[in-house]
């Protein structure tokens, strides 16, 4: 996982935030702090982190739409915008929107700020704010006041999450749900953070993956499908299914702790 | 599936069930279902929000000033609760709208999960701690409130006696101590402090094999009356302004920078460099200073009030003066001074409020160790006559000419001192508290032979010796 393309991707990744951060001063005003800002970024506590997932969950999109999971479309999402509600199509037609602007911008490494939690763009707006002074103010303000953690992509997915009701079952189907939905669920369910659910879920951590689904609360036939479907070079022993799902949120919480 | 990821929603889905909260984050008004989370987990509207991970996100959206939405997963003893809120920060508080509000039931937690959780509150919560030898004597004891510092004082005097020697255990007549399972969790009750008390004993050493020890916490379900624990007085104001309205928010910001500074200093969060650390202990030291002011101005307006008034009780003088001594051993300690004490076993019946005379004492006593040189020594004799108690603290300080023996006593008076805390309230407000229980608060000094402060209160004369 810390290969050397997603460290590549998350390099370009906080090299195009900065740009996009600075560009409201005005294109001089970007050459002239770019470098100072990029560097502030990268000591910026948990965004590299953050970045690294999201240079992970495009690389999985990527290979799992090589085995026909549709990164933009999954089933589900298609289901939820024929729906008769118009607020949830509208919902969902808003992710779908958001989800392709996540794959287009992984493809060519690029990230957009509005898709960030709101502790890392404040943080990443303190960093704009601390390093461009005076010269800055005013792209600080702007920046603050256009940002809304609804419209993010995670905000979305969330969203959408949440309102599946009797059909939240299926987000935990990667195939039905797509990836990114997928990753939302389980991190809802057991209440861990999203970005580490990715990373179990995207390679070398099957048994991490397998503790999550249990914790999700998926049974373990379908636990096992959903590592197979996600990590196909896995092989779980069949032990690793026998955990309840309190036993399995019990040892995520030791493993956070410890 | 052995348990269904997210249950039917226990209450009708519910879109945008709004509330507000003010600018220090407290919870003004909440539809359902929050209203019913926010009482379950113990809170109050208006009140501090009482859900942690909404705290978290209020708290989160005011500082940095952005629109959050979030999922919230919160807990309040019986269900898990999911939902989606979205908050959005004003000048004067946050709105929040919540939806996709689920819940569903809390899986049983296993007996030593609860127990690890119990623990770690009691020790978060416990005002006294102690380390215990095997046979569950004192091998040393600290206070973390005003309220204990007395007994942890008399504890840690008193080392290698058993630490029941020093409570009182309701309703047992057994001798003390007993197998420290029967005490662990038992009721305890403390001289000098009204609230129940509870002893927490952990034993130390292999599990399995006989304890080598234990850690001794002590800690109450009932907050400090908030303003008695930093000062006796401030807690019976009730109907004035400092003490109603400026002191209350002004007291939590404060103890916050302190609490924060003291983290920093001490290093707790991470390695510092020397410069760093000194720096925080100057702002924790600035805090104490206010905080000492903001009781200096809320007893200055008990006293000044019309309606003031004291309740006398028969009371004996060196008790007061020995709890005094000890509640500032630590002080005196670090600055090589020696608080000579009435002894026990000497006594003096008299006719005040315990709590007051004990603040006017620890006043003396605290100037006293402000201005006496260091390795100094700092006397509290006692005095018996024509009726009338006296209480005297000299010191070998400076001391005062007669000009400044005059002015000592006025309010904001300073006598040209700055930059030491001092509010020049204290003598003030010591005095109007002596000549509120029928007695006086006097000095004689002469410079350089340092000065001596005596109170005088009604001596109880039926039982007088």
């Amino acid at each position: 996982m810390l290969g050397e393309e997603p460290i590549a991707r998350t390099r370009a990744m906080v090299a195009s935030l900065t740009v996009e951060l600075l560009r409201p001063l005005g294109e001089p005003e970007v050459a002239v702090w770019n470098d100072a800002l990029g560097a502030a970024l990268i000591d910026t506590a948990g965004l590299v982190d953050h970045v690294h997932a999201l240079a992970v969950e495009g690389q999985v999109l990527a290979r799992l739409a090589e085995r026909g999971i549709d990164p933009l479309l999954p089933p589900l999402v298609q289901d939820r915008i024929s729906a008769s509600d118009p607020q949830l199509a509208g919902l969902a037609m808003t992710l779908m929107a958001a989800q392709t602007r996540f794959v287009r911008r992984h493809q060519r490494m690029e990230l957009a700020a509005a898709d960030l939690p709101a502790d890392l763009f404040g943080a990443a707006i303190s960093t704009l704010a601390r390093r461009t002074a005076d010269a800055g103010a005013e792209a600080v303000a702007a920046w603050r006041a256009g940002f809304d953690e609804r419209r993010g992509r995670l905000g979305l997915l969330a969203q959408l999450g949440l309102g599946l009701g009797d059909d939240f079952a299926a987000a935990l189907d990667p195939a039905q749900a797509g990836f990114s939905l997928f990753v939302t669920a389980v991190s809802l369910l057991t209440g861990q953070d999203r970005d580490e659910v990715l990373l179990a879920a995207a390679s070398g951590r099957p048994l991490r993956l397998a503790l999550l689904l249990a914790a999700a609360g998926l049974e373990p036939a379908a636990r096992e499908a959903v590592i197979l479907c996600l990590q196909p070079e896995a092989s779980p022993p069949p032990h690793w299914f026998l955990v309840d799902s309190h036993q399995a949120a019990e040892l995520l919480a030791q493993g956070q702790g410890g | 599936m052995t348990t269904p990821p997210l249950a039917p929603p226990s209450v009708p889905q519910v879109h945008g069930a709004i509330a507000r909260t003010d600018s220090e984050d407290r919870l003004v008004a909440a539809d359902e279902p929050l209203l019913g989370l926010q009482l379950r987990c113990g809170g109050d509207v208006p009140g501090a929000i009482a859900i942690p991970a909404l705290r978290e996100a209020v708290g989160k959206a005011r500082a940095l000033g952005l629109r959050i939405a979030r999922p919230i997963i919160a807990q309040d003893g019986a269900e898990s609760v999911t939902a989606w809120v979205e908050i959005e920060p004003a000048v004067d508080g946050c709105q929040i709208e919540l939806r996709h509000w689920r819940s569903r039931p809390l899986p049983v937690e296993d007996e030593a999960a609860i127990a690890r959780r119990k623990l770690a509150v009691e020790r978060q919560i416990a005002e006294l701690h102690a380390r215990l030898d095997a046979r569950q004597n004192v091998l040393y004891a600290a206070a973390e409130s005003t309220e204990l510092a007395a007994l942890a004082a008399r504890m840690d005097s008193a080392r290698g006696r058993p630490w029941t020697d020093f409570v009182s255990i309701p309703g047992s007549a057994h001798q003390q101590p007993l197998h420290w399972r029967l005490l662990d969790g038992a009721p305890v009750a403390v001289e000098g402090s009204a609230r129940p008390w509870r002893a927490t004993l952990v034993p130390v050493g292999l599990p399995g094999s006989e304890p080598a020890g234990f850690e001794l916490y002590l800690g109450s379900d009932l907050p400090a009356a908030s303003q008695s624990e930093a000062n006796p007085v401030a807690a019976q104001i009730r109907a004035r302004m400092i003490g109603r309205e400026v002191a209350p928010v002004l007291r939590q910001p404060i103890a916050r920078i302190i609490a924060n500074a003291e983290t920093i200093r001490s290093r707790l969060a991470g390695p510092l460099s020397e410069e760093y650390s000194a720096y925080a202990a100057d702002i924790a030291t600035a805090g104490q200073h206010l905080l000492a002011l903001i009781d200096d101005l809320t007893d200055l307006e008990v006293v000044e009030a019309d309606d003031f008034s004291t309740a006398p009780d028969r009371i004996d003088l060196a008790e007061v003066a020995r709890q005094a001594a000890g509640i500032l051993g630590v002080k005196a300690r670090e600055r090589g001074i020696v608080i000579d004490a009435p002894r026990p076993g000497e006594s003096l019946p008299a006719v005040a409020e315990f709590r007051r005379v004990l603040q006017v004492l620890l006043n003396l006593v605290g100037n006293a160790l402000r201005y006496a040189p260091e390795g100094s020594q700092i006397w509290i004799r006692l005095e018996d006559e024509a009726g009338l108690a006296r209480v005297i603290v000299a010191d070998q300080g400076p001391g005062l000419d007669p000009a400044q023996q005059r002015k000592v006593f006025e309010k904001f008076e300073r006598l040209g001192r700055s930059g030491d805390g001092g509010s020049g309230l204290g003598l003030y407000i010591s005095r109007r508290l002596a000549r509120a229980m029928g007695g006086d608060l006097t000095v004689d000094s002469a410079p350089g032979q340092g000065a001596r402060f005596v109170l005088t209160v009604p001596g109880d004369l039926p039982v007088s010796r």
